[in-house]
């Protein structure tokens, strides 16, 4: 707005007529001559549109009343065209570019604008992908891990743990191969008993488990093996012996007579050993026996 | 009116080729746009002038949003049409003086 800065025609002419590589007299008389086309053009009320540059337009403005600012007298303002300019974005940009990296400041932060931001987006479906990749990798882990240590407790009231002991003095060196027949048990299983070492950490229920089919089984293993466990304690069994595996008729998924008979008659010593050393869960194994007795 | 046309026109004016009269349209237009962005004021005869106005820092409401937002600095081109323009556009006699 300063007079300062302003360029006198004739260096304007001397600018374009350096970068259209024409004389300065020619390039002056272009100048005229453009504005003069100009001028006309609005005149008759058209549009002008330069590209990339902006676009000259008129507008109609009605007749209406003001003040003249030096007398403050009332004042008709004729009806007359009014010509606008309209910059577009290249010359615009051209001309906010020492302020380009400025933006403008919201005075209430919108907490919704990383949605709009792609990378934030991409980041989000890797943070995802990683974590379903981790996922996937402890879920492998845990398992791995599960099958050679302790089996998840299924049920508060049935889950039993045998710990084993790292005595070697009580517990027999020798294996039991040939087991002395019991009485009570059908001479069928036992002739398909085959026996399974017990290695440290080893629980009847992970027996129960890989053997049998159904860990809930473990009291048909250990009602098969009591003469020979010392402890009577159905949770402790001692590493290093024989166990000897029953066969059922049937299967654990659909048992016959004879293996309901021997899972009761488990479930009922059990009981009658916890209740010997005074554990409280004998009250439910008791429980299950007489119900499948009742059966 | 289109830069085309403007062309045309202005070169059966002059009598010079399309050509040269679009490579001097061009060349004009890059001057103004060179000399704005660097902040000079280029005064054009019977059009008007070119000149940068530069807003300050303020607050104002922002539609994109529906809230109020601080506006940054800036610069913009404007055009203040030329008396001579005026007198011809507003079609009003001269020694009236023009309207602002």
């Amino acid at each position: 707005m300063s007079d300062d800065n302003k360029i006198a025609l004739h260096s304007f002419a001397a600018l374009v007529a350096r970068r259209a590589k024409v004389s300065s007299v020619e390039a002056d008389a272009y100048i005229h001559q453009f504005a003069k086309t100009m001028g006309e053009e609005l005149e008759t009320g058209g549009d002008i549109h330069l590209y990339r540059f902006g676009r000259f337009h008129t507008t109609h403005v009605d007749e209406q009343t003001g003040h003249d600012p030096n007398s403050g007298a009332p004042l008709t303002i004729p009806e007359h065209s009014r010509v606008h300019f309209h910059p577009y974005s290249a010359l615009r940009f051209a001309v906010n570019a020492p302020f380009r990296q400025l933006r403008i400041k919201e005075l209430t932060p919108d907490k919704t604008e990383w949605r709009t931001r792609t990378g934030a987006w991409i980041l989000l479906v890797l943070l995802v992908l990683l974590l379903i990749v981790l996922g996937i990798r402890a879920k492998n882990w845990i398992s791995t891990q599960d099958a050679s240590v302790v089996p998840p407790e299924m049920s508060s009231d049935k889950a039993v743990v045998a710990h084993t002991d790292q005595t070697p003095d009580t517990g027999a060196p020798a294996t039991v191969p040939a087991a002395p027949v019991e009485p009570e048990t059908t001479p069928m299983a036992i002739a398909a008993a085959t026996g399974v070492i017990v290695s440290p950490g080893d629980t009847l229920w992970a027996i129960a488990a890989t053997r049998l089919g159904d860990p809930y089984w473990w009291p048909v293993i250990y009602a098969e093996n009591r003469p020979e466990l010392s402890r009577r304690n159905p949770d402790l069994i001692d590493s290093g012996i024989t166990l000897r595996i029953p066969a059922l008729a049937g299967s654990v998924n659909s048992p016959n007579v004879a293996d309901l008979r021997l899972k009761t008659n488990g479930y009922q010593m059990v009981a009658d050993d916890y209740r010997k050393i005074g554990n409280p869960r004998a009250a439910e194994y008791e429980k299950v026996a007489a119900r499948w007795s009742k059966e | 009116m289109d830069q085309s046309e403007l062309i045309e026109k202005v070169a059966k004016e002059l009598g010079i080729s399309n050509t040269l009269s679009q490579r001097l349209l061009r060349a004009t237009l890059r001057e103004i746009r060179d000399l704005l962005r660097v902040g000079h004021a280029v005064t054009i005869p019977h059009l008007g002038t070119f000149d940068t106005a530069t807003y300050e820092e303020h607050r104002g409401y922002r539609p994109a949003s529906h809230n109020f937002a601080i506006f940054p600095k800036r610069r913009v081109p404007v055009f203040r049409t030329g008396t001579l323009l005026r007198e011809d556009v507003y079609d009003i006699e001269s020694e009236e003086g023009a309207p602002t």
